[in-house]
């Protein structure tokens, strides 16, 4: 009894990755929350660096490294469950990054899965975070210019096209009826291109499902501009307007329904704001 | 005798090396597949039809599949050989997975993955590339993503992973990813 406990206690202190991939990999733990533990690796599971590129230059190969991410199983859930629940959500995440991934929009590539294993494989984003990158650009303003005039040309010149490209590339998501479920400034990634630009990328599949449903639509969006007022209070109304600004614009690129639709997710968002992100149970 | 094969392991299975070489002008794929259908265990290999491969990258990810397969003691055939031909197939049938992917009565080129493990540790290249040259008639060519362009039918590709009409296939590393995620999530979409 008292073994099982100490067991139990030193799988919670430190949650265990396979041993053929800890031996095997050189990984380097880089963020851990209540769900999973997010692993950087050089290598890929499965293009060793010993082969040369010219031998395998139609591999989809990425030069920021990769992500495994490990669901470690939950000592304190009965076993069968564990590993039911850890299969369907690792499952569940990587066909929708598949999905979207085969839709175009911009998420991080899909490499390998071992589901009974609860890990997933990816490709590394090369980039900042839309949290850090907005705090980097609004210290640089700051320090430039001194009135508040001035300070908005510039915001306008540099946060807001990039706002606007994170807008699109939510309603590239919400048009494929895909909802993210955690939409915050840390799980948008602002990618470098080659020619310096940067690429929104939206990451952590994680919680997110298919719906058709205006309304979570809304609550995705809310979420977000809850993050923007708790991360960027200054200018959080001025962000988010951007950002809607290219959603909007962005929803459907033209399709017939899109402007309906788009019309009934910003219906829904006026009434989430003012309810909160859960639905009254009320009546 | 010419070294043009490939040589690897992956990070994750150490323990096993994989030999991959590949072959046109072949003439006795009847023959193959005839010894491989009655069992003989000289043919432990897995023959593919590079027909239906866009690249090195695509045949490692039915490996990488096999193997983790193996480890989870989950594999849905009798050998690991048959299971990488297997995982190289989106679809859970494995009769239409092996007929779809491993090579077939008329195949003029062929690709072979070989696992040496255990046992059957490899101890001598030549002499292992000597053995497969005596099973396969044909003319052993430098393996790599350039010698497998000009074998591909991307029609069969598009059909065989039921790719639709609007997805553009003519960039290998695209048509690589796409199908590399399809054979990955085989049995779970």
């Amino acid at each position: 009894m008292n073994d099982d406990r100490k067991k139990a206690e030193d799988s919670e202190a430190l949650p265990a990755l396979p041993k053929y991939l800890s031996e095997a990999l050189d990984l380097k733990l880089i963020s851990q929350g209540a769900e999973a533990l997010v692993y950087f690796s050089k290598a890929h599971p499965y293009l060793p660096a010993t082969l040369s590129s010219d031998v395998i230059h139609n591999s989809p190969i990425s030069p920021a490294g990769y992500i495994l991410k490990f669901r470690p199983p939950k000592p304190y859930r009965h076993a069968l469950l564990d590993a039911q629940l850890t299969k369907h959500r690792t499952l569940s995440e990587v066909r929708s990054l598949y999905k979207m991934m085969l839709a175009g929009v911009h998420v991080p590539m899909f490499v390998a899965v071992d589901p009974r294993q609860g890990l997933i494989w990816m490709e590394n984003i090369d980039g900042p975070s839309l949290k850090k990158w907005i705090w980097g650009q609004e210290e640089e303003i700051e320090k430039k210019v001194s009135d508040e005039d001035s300070r908005l040309t510039m915001r306008e010149q540099t946060v807001k096209p990039t706002l606007v490209a994170v807008g699109h590339e939510i309603s590239k998501l919400h048009f494929m009826d895909m909802v993210h479920g955690d939409l915050t400034t840390s799980n948008l990634v602002l990618r470098r291109k080659d020619d310096g630009s940067l690429e929104p990328v939206i990451i952590d599949f994680g919680l997110s499902q298919q719906s058709t449903l205006p309304e979570d639509k809304a609550v995705d969006l809310y979420v977000l501009e809850r993050a923007f007022i708790s991360t960027h209070p200054m200018h959080a109304e001025e962000y988010i307007t951007w950002l809607l600004e290219g959603y909007l614009a962005g929803f459907g690129q033209g399709k017939k329904t899109a402007k309906f639709k788009a019309r009934e997710i910003m219906k829904k968002l006026e009434a989430v704001r003012l309810r909160g992100r859960k639905r009254s149970m009320v009546g | 005798m010419t070294l043009n094969h490939l040589d690897l392991y992956l990070p994750q299975f150490p323990d096993s090396q994989i030999f991959l070489t590949l072959y046109t002008n072949v003439t006795n794929a009847s023959t193959i597949r005839s010894n491989l259908l009655s069992g003989n265990t000289k043919y432990s290999y897995a023959f593919l039809d590079p027909k239906s491969i866009v690249s090195i990258s695509h045949v490692l990810a039915a490996v990488y599949r096999a193997l983790t397969e193996r480890a989870a003691g989950s594999m849905r055939t009798r050998t690991v050989n048959s299971e990488i031909v297997f995982s190289m197939s989106p679809s859970m049938s494995i009769g239409d997975g092996l007929k779809r992917f491993g090579s077939k009565d008329d195949s003029t080129s062929i690709l072979v993955v070989r696992l040496f493990e255990d046992e059957d540790k490899c101890a001598d290249v030549t002499q292992v590339l000597t053995a497969l040259d005596e099973i396969v008639d044909g003319d052993r060519i430098p393996i790599s993503d350039s010698a497998i362009e000009p074998l591909t039918d991307i029609e069969i590709v598009r059909k065989n992973y039921k790719i639709p009409k609007g997805v553009q296939l003519t960039n290998r590393e695209e048509a690589t990813k796409i199908i590399s995620g399809a054979l990955a999530l085989r049995g779970y979409i």
